[in-house]
């Protein structure tokens, strides 16, 4: 049986967690890795998975997500059949955190899950850091023939998010967190018609998530869980945020999600290699073209074009595109947005329990 | 098709057979340059940023790699609807096969594909040097003086005179004699192999050229000599920037050294155009805890555990634990064990250097090192 299947992403909730960070983007368009957006795994992990066609729901300010993703050319998505959709989604944001899709913003864009003859809708909210073989996610569903498979994984002590009580395989609740289940649902694949009866008849409930109208209705809807083996970074909060740029850090973690035969797309930009100048003194940092590095930098994501000044120290950083740390400066625990300019011989420091930010073009 | 005014053909076939194994499996343009590029990606961009939308490129020397990374154009956003790069290998007719025999020829056989932009000029460039040229401010000249062919000057030392095309100028920088590679050269105006024509007078050269039993269809040996000779006007066009033809092992690893000194001489930092390349995506690199990176270039992609230093090392090229990769230059791709150490030498593209080894730093020389223990040494 040939099975084929569309995505499904969602980037229209909020989350204020990340001060300045998300103030001009959504989420799922934080910069993260030097280099990527948090939405390129969710993006590259469906085309990776042979998926062909995916729609994103954007949030009400797209700006960031439409700059980003364009026609959706460096994933391969620009394409005569199929390819990406950009789909509208409402004013008023989801703030359910986990895998989120208001049913009112799937009512919106009935027609593309209508138009696009598939079996199967794999939907995924936009900022989840994982590199996952979804064509065994979704060969486990077709098997299955079940209405929804949830796509989850154990992560313990979380106070957000969305999860499953799972029985032997099929899940017997939908809950939040401390509610006697850390399995969280990253992920669900929906049978596309099902998904179509699903909607039709929930329309009314425009402001619910589809995930609390699925548990509401258990008893009639056979819904499974897949439990996924591979690292998984949730990205709530500022401390996720760190914790997740950290694990990049860890050489097995950073080759599972970048050295996979599974490449992560990202919109590409032309720039010239960093240089390290003679006396600089880089350890252990993940650090994107086009820098000039003159100083000191441990345990630190630095994206493109960034440049660390002559006695400069960068450490427990997370510095986004063309920052400028001058010569002398000192930072510590911190995430500094796009355009940030740490002026000569300037000391900051965040805590070790959260960091400090710095918001674009923030200059000190 | 819409009428374009001018349209480029690189010339792209070359094998380079001064580069030993870093040219055995692709030809010269695709050779890689600076960590991420490809030698081809300078002229190209040229094109872009001059505004020329349409390039034929020639290729015959190793196709394989130089075309799968040419594409459609869409790195040097060169997949235009109308025009964009087109890969021009020679090809086979009714009346047989052919090579093709030289510069001259390579157009000559795709003269159908150049009629169908029909341009009033034509850019005939090589793929092979490294330079950064606005081509608009040549094609002004080219208009201004009503010239048939400009071609592209720049003073060369008169020791090294001998090694180019030489021209004579008159006051106005009109061409009155060129020798191609005199032995008591004349005068230091060398010819770099770009060339501006008037469409309808190349046409007609190539036709007569084509004809002519005993010529070696080269547009330094045979068609500009052929137009001077005729009267034709040809100007020079004077280029004082950075321009170089890393034909030798030693000046293609002079040429990348120098981009790590303060000021190189071909500042691809801080030019104005962007130079683009068609690079995989890869992930920011990796610097290990235990490595150590003083005065070196580093692409994306790549994972140090080791130490560099005075290098560059490419997209995606991997160094071991406890490795030193000295005065080196490592090409994409490469891996390099741990505890193995370079010296003055250049790791070929996605070579596999087993660990423990040592290699190069034998004074005067340079070694290139290729896969299964393979290494070339070049006195300097």
């Amino acid at each position: 049986m040939r099975v084929s299947t569309i995505g499904l992403i969602s980037t229209n909730y909020n989350n204020e967690s990340f001060e300045a960070l998300t103030a001009e983007r959504t989420l799922p368009t934080l910069m993260f890795g030097g280099k990527y957006r948090l939405i390129d795994f969710a993006i590259s992990n469906m085309v990776n998975a042979g998926i062909r066609s995916v729609g994103v729901i954007a949030p009400y300010n797209f700006r960031s997500v439409s700059d980003h993703i364009g026609t959706g050319k460096p994933w391969g998505l620009a394409r005569k059949v199929g390819g990406l959709f950009m789909l509208p989604g409402g004013v008023y944001a989801s703030r359910e955190k986990g895998c989120r899709f208001m049913i009112r913003n799937l009512v919106a864009n009935r027609i593309f899950l209508e138009k696009e003859d598939a079996d199967f809708v794999l939907m995924s909210d936009g900022s989840t850091v994982m590199n996952a073989d979804y064509t065994e996610f979704i060969d486990f569903h077709a098997k299955s023939g079940t209405d929804i498979t949830l796509f989850t994984k154990k992560v313990p002590g979380r106070e957000d998010g969305t999860y499953a009580v799972c029985e032997n395989g099929r899940v017997t609740a939908i809950v939040g967190p401390d509610q006697g289940s850390d399995v969280r649902v990253l992920a669900m694949i929906v049978n596309r018609e099902f998904l179509l009866r699903l909607i039709d008849t929930f329309a009314a409930m425009d402001f619910e998530d589809l995930l609390n109208v699925v548990s509401s209705r258990l008893s009639a809807i056979n819904v499974d869980c897949y439990e996924y083996g591979g690292y998984v970074g949730i990205i709530e909060n500022l401390n996720d945020y760190m914790a997740c740029s950290r694990d990049l850090l860890d050489a097995d973690i950073r080759a599972e999600l970048f050295d996979s035969e599974r490449t992560i797309f990202t919109k590409p930009q032309d720039r010239t290699p960093t240089i390290y100048k003679s006396g600089s003194h880089v350890k252990n940092s993940l650090v994107a073209a086009g820098c000039v590095i003159e100083g000191t930098v441990e345990n630190s994501i630095i994206s493109r074009n960034t440049r660390i000044g002559k006695g400069a120290v960068v450490k427990d950083a997370v510095l986004m595109q063309k920052c400028v740390v001058e010569d002398g400066a000192q930072i510590r625990n911190m995430i500094c947005d796009k355009l940030v300019r740490i002026g000569k011989n300037v000391r900051l420091e965040g805590g070790d329990d959260k960091p400090l930010v710095l918001g674009k073009e923030t200059r000190v | 098709m819409q009428k374009k005014e001018c349209i480029a053909m690189l010339l792209a076939g070359g094998q380079g057979s001064r580069l030993g194994l870093l040219t055995r499996n692709l030809a010269k343009p695709a050779v890689s340059f600076g960590g991420k590029y490809r030698i081809i990606d300078f002229s190209l961009s040229n094109c872009v940023n001059s505004g020329i939308d349409t390039v034929g490129v020639l290729i015959q020397y190793r196709p394989m790699v130089l075309s799968r990374y040419l594409g459609t154009g869409e790195a040097w956003d060169l997949d235009a609807a109308d025009g964009g790069v087109h890969v021009l290998p020679p090809y086979a007719t009714e009346s047989g096969g052919f090579w093709y025999e030289g510069t001259a020829d390579a157009i000559y056989r795709n003269m159908r594909f150049i009629g169908n932009y029909d341009p009033e000029y034509i850019l005939i460039l090589s793929g092979d040097h490294l330079y950064s040229m606005d081509y608009n401010q040549m094609l002004e000249t080219h208009k201004t003086t009503g010239a048939d062919l400009t071609v592209a000057v720049r003073e060369v030392p008169w020791a090294e005179a001998s090694r180019f095309g030489i021209m004579s100028v008159d006051e106005q920088d009109r061409i009155t004699r060129f020798a191609e590679k005199p032995k008591q050269p004349e005068s230091n105006l060398a010819s770099m192999g770009i060339y501006i024509f008037t469409w309808k007078v190349l046409k007609d050269a190539l036709e007569r050229d084509h004809e002519d039993p005993n010529t070696e269809r080269d547009f330094g040996k045979n068609i500009i000599p052929m137009l001077l000779g005729e009267g034709k006007k040809l100007q020079a066009y004077h280029f004082d920037g950075f321009w170089k033809d890393v034909g030798t092992v030693d000046s293609y690893y002079d040429a990348q050294m120098d981009l790590l000194s303060d000021h190189p001489e071909f500042d691809i930092y801080h030019s104005e155009d962007p130079i683009y390349s068609n690079s995989n995506i890869y992930p920011a690199h990796r610097i290990g805890p235990d490595a150590e990176v003083d005065d070196a270039i580093i692409c994306n992609g790549t994972v140090i555990e080791g130490t560099v230093k005075h290098s560059i090392i490419g997209s995606g090229a991997k160094i071991g634990k406890g490795a030193k990769i000295i005065d080196s230059i490592v090409l994409p791709g490469a891996v390099v064990g741990d505890g193995t150490v370079i010296k003055s030498a250049i790791v070929n593209e996605n070579a596999v250097i087993g660990g423990g080894l040592s290699i190069g730093g034998a004074e005067g020389t340079i070694s290139v090192a290729g896969s299964d223990g393979e290494i070339a040494v070049f006195e300097r």
